[in-house]
C-alpha cells in the first residue's frame, strides 16, 4: 500500500475472458495497459498485468487503492486479494450512469467480448450470417477452438466473418433471454459498443451490419464505439471512485444513428430546413447523410405514418426497412446474396472509414 | 508482449498415478514400498452375479419334479461341469441331466428355477508404473509416485485410462478404421491428423482404451463424453479440425511405443511410464516473448504449427481480416509465417 508521501492513486484491474486490463488514475491522469489472459489461477493474470503496469507506468507505482473486477463465477477467488472487489454488473452500471450524464440521455453499454464464445451456438445459426458457403463442421471446430483460446484474433476474412456472426447471435440471445426474437432498444438511447472484436472492428459498416441485424431500434438509437475497449475498466474505477474527473467521451466515436422501420413500402421526408424525399421499399437499408443537427424524419406508408427526430452527429442516420425476423437460412444462395446486399447498402463513405485497431 | 508458456513435453517428470481396483478387494502393498511395473498391488473380487436356470421349462417338467431331481440342495457349492439335475423321461427309459456352466452356490429354488450365485473372480491390479507407494486407499486404490514422460494437449475427455502406447497411421493423414487392428485392443492408440467417426466406432468394437490425436472434429470429440462409459479416453494435442501431428512429437511417441501409459482426459495429459530418476516439472505460466523462442500457433489456418521466433515486428501489420496488430515472424520447417502475437503460446520444452 502507499507510503505517506506517495500521491493518491487508484489502480483498477479487470479480469476479462481474453485479457486482464489495468487502469491507473493518478494526478488527474488516466493510464491503462493490459496482458493476455493466462489460463489457470487469477494470480498468474494479476502478476502478468502487474509486469505490464511496471513496463508502462514505471516500477514506482504504489497505488493507495486497488479495485478488482471479474466474472461473478470467479468473485470468490477475487475476495482473497487485498483489494476492493466489484462485480462486472456494478462496473458496467457505473459506466452507464457516467455516460448517461455526459452524453445527455439514457445510455446502455453493449459488451460483446470473447465471453460470447462460451455460449454454444448451433453452427447453422452462425453460418446463416455468412456471405459465403461454409462447412458446418468447420464452423463447430472454429467455435470450439475459440472457446479454448478466446484471446485469438481473426486472421482471414472467413474467420473475421465467423466472429461477427457470433457477435450477432450473442446479441440476439440477449433478446431471447427476455422472451423476444430480438432485443428492442428503447426511445432515444445512446448505445455504446465495447469489447472484443467490435471495439477493434476495421470497418464501421461491419459494426452497423451486426447491430442492425441483431437489434430492433424502434425509435432510433445513437451508436457510439469505444475504440480503445477500456470502458469496463473505467467503470470499475468509477464504481469505487465517483470523483474521477476525466472525460472518457473523448475516446468514443459516434458512428451514426439507426432506426428500424415497419418493413412496408413508403417514402421518407427528412431534413432540418430543406426537406428531401426518397422512396423506400421493404428490405431496404438507407443511409441519410445528415449533418450534426437534429433532423425531423417523416416516414409515410400506405395506411399510416410515423415521425422521428434524430441526430446522427455528422455520421448520418441509417434507416432499416427490413421485416423481422430476417429471412435467412444456412446454406441458401439467396440468403447469402441477401446478406451481401445488406452489407453493401451499409458501405457508405463514412462507414467505410478504417478504424484504428492499434489499441 | 507477455504470452502464456506451455510445457508440452516433460521427460523424467515426477507424477502421481492412482491405480484403482476394478471392484472392492484387497491391497497388498504398503506406503513406502518400492514397486516395479509388473508387481501386483492388490486383487479385486468381482462377482459375476446370480445365474437363473429355468430347469422346468428346459426339460418340460413340473416345479415339483425339479425339486425331486436336484442333486444338490440350497446352500451347497456347485462346480463347473458338475451334474446339478437329473430326470427320467420316456417312461423311465431315458435319463436327462443338466451340468452346471458356472461355479458357485445354489442360492434359491423356486417355481422350477434354480439360482446359482457365482463365486467371485479375482482380478489382480498390476502397478504398470515403477515407483514408490505414496498412499494406500484400503480395499480400493494405490497412489504411486513414479517417473514418466508427460505430454500435454489442449483438451481431452474421460478420466484416467491405462494401456500400452500403440502408434498407428500417419501424422498428416486422417486416422481411418483400417489403421486399427486387433493388436490395438487394450491399448492407447496414437496417430492421425484427424480422428474419423468410423475409427472411433471400430475402436469401441475392438476395445481400444483411448486415443491421442492431433486433431478431431468437435462433434466427434463431444461424443467421447457419452462413450466414456465404454472406457474410451481422448487427448487432443493441437485442436479441433484437421491438424498435422508435430513431427518431433510423433517421433518421440514412436520411441515410446509399447510403453505403459496413463491417459488423463480431464487434465489433458498423457503420462508414459519411463522409470528412472525424475523431478517435479516447474514451468513459469507466462513470460515476455523474445526472439528465438519456440512458439505454437493456437488457432486459425496455421493451427498447431510450431517454429522459432525470428523477428518481432516493430510496428503493426495488417491482416487479411482487416485488423491490424503486432506480427511475429516465425521460422517453421515448412517456411516462414507471420502470426499475430495474440494467436501464439510459448513452448517450454
Amino acid at each position: 500500500m502507499a507510503s505517506q508521501t506517495a500521491p493518491e492513486s487508484t489502480l483498477a484491474v479487470i479480469f476479462g475472458q481474453a485479457v486482464t486490463r489495468a487502469m491507473l488514475w493518478q494526478d488527474g491522469q488516466l493510464r491503462s495497459t493490459f496482458a493476455l489472459r493466462i489460463p489457470g489461477e487469477l494470480s498468474y493474470n494479476l502478476a502478468a498485468v502487474g509486469r505490464e503496469v511496471e513496463k508502462s507506468f514505471g516500477k514506482g507505482i504504489d497505488p493507495s487503492k486497488v479495485i478488482v473486477c471479474g466474472p461473478s463465477s470467479e468473485l470468490d477467488r477475487l475476495k482473497d486479494l487485498d483489494a476492493t472487489v466489484v462485480t462486472e454488473e456494478k462496473a458496467v452500471a457505473a459506466a452507464e450512469k457516467y455516460l448517461t450524464a455526459k452524453l445527455g440521455g439514457p445510455t446502455a453499454i453493449l459488451d460483446v467480448g470473447p465471453s460470447a464464445y462460451l455460449d454454444h451456438f448451433p453452427a447453422d445459426q452462425i453460418s446463416r450470417w455468412l456471405p459465403f458457403i461454409v462447412n458446418l463442421t468447420d464452423v463447430e471446430n472454429h467455435l470450439a477452438n475459440k472457446r479454448d483460446y478466446p484471446r485469438v484474433i481473426p486472421v482471414t476474412e472467413h474467420e473475421y466473418e465467423l466472429d461477427l456472426a457470433v457477435a450477432r447471435q450473442a446479441i440476439i440471445k440477449l433478446g431471447e433471454r427476455q422472451g423476444k426474437d430480438y432485443l428492442e432498444v428503447e426511445d432515444g438511447l445512446n448505445l455504446v459498443v465495447t469489447g472484443g472484436l467490435l471495439s477493434g472492428i476495421p470497418k464501421i459498416a461491419d459494426l452497423l451490419a451486426v447491430l442492425l441485424d441483431s437489434f430492433v431500434f424502434r425509435s432510433g438509437a445513437r451508436i457510439y464505439l469505444d475504440k480503445e475497449c477500456r470502458l469496463t475498466a473505467f467503470g470499475t474505477l468509477l464504481a469505487e471512485e465517483e470523483g474521477v474527473d476525466y472525460d472518457y467521451t473523448q475516446h468514443l466515436e459516434l458512428v451514426g444513428a439507426a432506426v428500424h422501420l415497419a418493413g412496408e413500402e413508403g417514402s421518407v421526408t427528412f431534413g432540418a430546413h430543406d426537406k428531401q424525399k426518397l422512396a423506400i421499399a421493404p428490405g431496404d437499408i438507407v443511409h441519410l447523410p445528415v449533418g450534426e443537427e437534429t433532423v425531423q424524419i417523416r416516414v409515410s406508408y400506405r395506411k399510416s405514418s410515423e415521425k422521428l427526430e434524430l441526430s446522427g452527429g455528422g455520421a448520418g442516420i441509417y434507416l432499416d426497412n427490413r421485416l423481422r425476423p430476417l429471412d435467412i437460412v444456412s446454406g441458401s444462395k439467396d440468403s447469402m446474396a441477401r446478406v451481401a446486399g445488406w452489407r453493401k447498402a451499409l458501405e457508405t463513405e463514412k462507414a467505410e472509414e478504417g478504424n484504428d485497431t492499434s489499441s | 508482449m507477455i504470452l502464456p508458456v506451455k510445457r508440452r513435453v516433460a521427460e523424467k517428470e515426477e507424477v502421481l498415478i492412482t491405480r484403482r481396483l476394478v471392484a472392492p478387494g484387497k491391497i497388498v502393498v504398503r506406503v513406502g514400498d518400492k514397486v516395479s511395473e509388473e508387481d501386483i498391488l492388490g486383487t479385486a473380487e468381482v462377482s459375476s452375479g446370480v445365474k437363473e436356470i429355468d430347469l422346468a421349462s428346459m426339460f418340460g417338467v413340473s416345479a415339483e419334479d425339479v425339486e425331486k431331481g436336484l442333486v444338490k440342495e440350497v446352500g451347497q457349492a456347485v462346480a463347473r461341469d458338475e451334474v446339478l439335475f437329473q430326470v427320467k423321461k420316456m417312461l423311465g427309459l431315458r435319463r436327462a441331466e443338466y451340468t452346471s456352466s458356472v461355479e458357485g452356490t445354489i442360492s434359491d429354488v423356486r417355481d422350477g428355477v434354480v439360482s446359482i450365485k457365482s463365486n467371485p473372480t479375482e482380478v489382480p491390479l498390476k502397478a504398470g508404473f515403477a515407483g514408490v507407494v505414496e498412499k494406500v486407499y484400503e480395499g480400493e486404490a494405490v497412489e504411486i509416485k513414479a517417473v514418466a514422460t508427460t505430454i500435454r494437449g489442449v483438451n481431452g475427455f474421460g478420466k484416467l485410462h491405462f494401456g500400452e502406447i500403440k502408434v498407428v497411421g500417419r501424422g498428416n493423414e486422417i486416422l481411418l478404421p483400417q489403421d486399427l487392428d486387433s493388436d490395438c485392443s487394450g491399448k492407447i492408440v496414437v496417430g492421425g491428423a484427424l480422428l474419423a467417426a468410423d475409427t472411433i466406432e471400430k475402436a469401441l468394437a475392438i476395445n481400444v482404451v483411448g486415443f491421442v490425436t492431433s486433431g478431431i472434429n468437435f462433434r466427434e470429440a463431444v461424443s467421447f463424453s457419452t462413450r466414456e462409459k465404454a472406457g474410451l479416453g481422448l487427448l487432443i494435442l493441437e485442436g479441433y479440425g484437421l491438424c498435422s501431428f508435430d513431427k518431433e512429437l510423433l517421433e518421440l511417441l514412436a520411441k515410446l511405443d509399447g510403453h505403459y501409459a496413463a491417459l488423463d482426459g480431464e487434465e489433458a495429459v498423457l503420462m508414459v511410464a519411463t522409470g528412472g530418476q525424475g523431478g517435479k516439472s516447474a514451468s513459469q505460466p507466462w513470460r515476455e516473448l523474445k526472439t528465438g523462442d519456440a512458439v505454437r500457433v493456437v488457432d486459425g489456418v496455421e493451427l498447431g504449427k510450431i517454429g522459432k521466433v525470428s523477428k518481432i515486428e516493430a510496428g503493426e501489420g495488417a491482416l487479411p481480416s482487416g485488423l491490424t496488430t503486432k506480427l511475429i515472424k516465425i521460422e517453421t520447417k515448412e517456411g516462414d509465417i507471420s502470426i499475430p502475437w495474440q494467436n501464439l503460446e510459448i513452448l517450454d520444452n
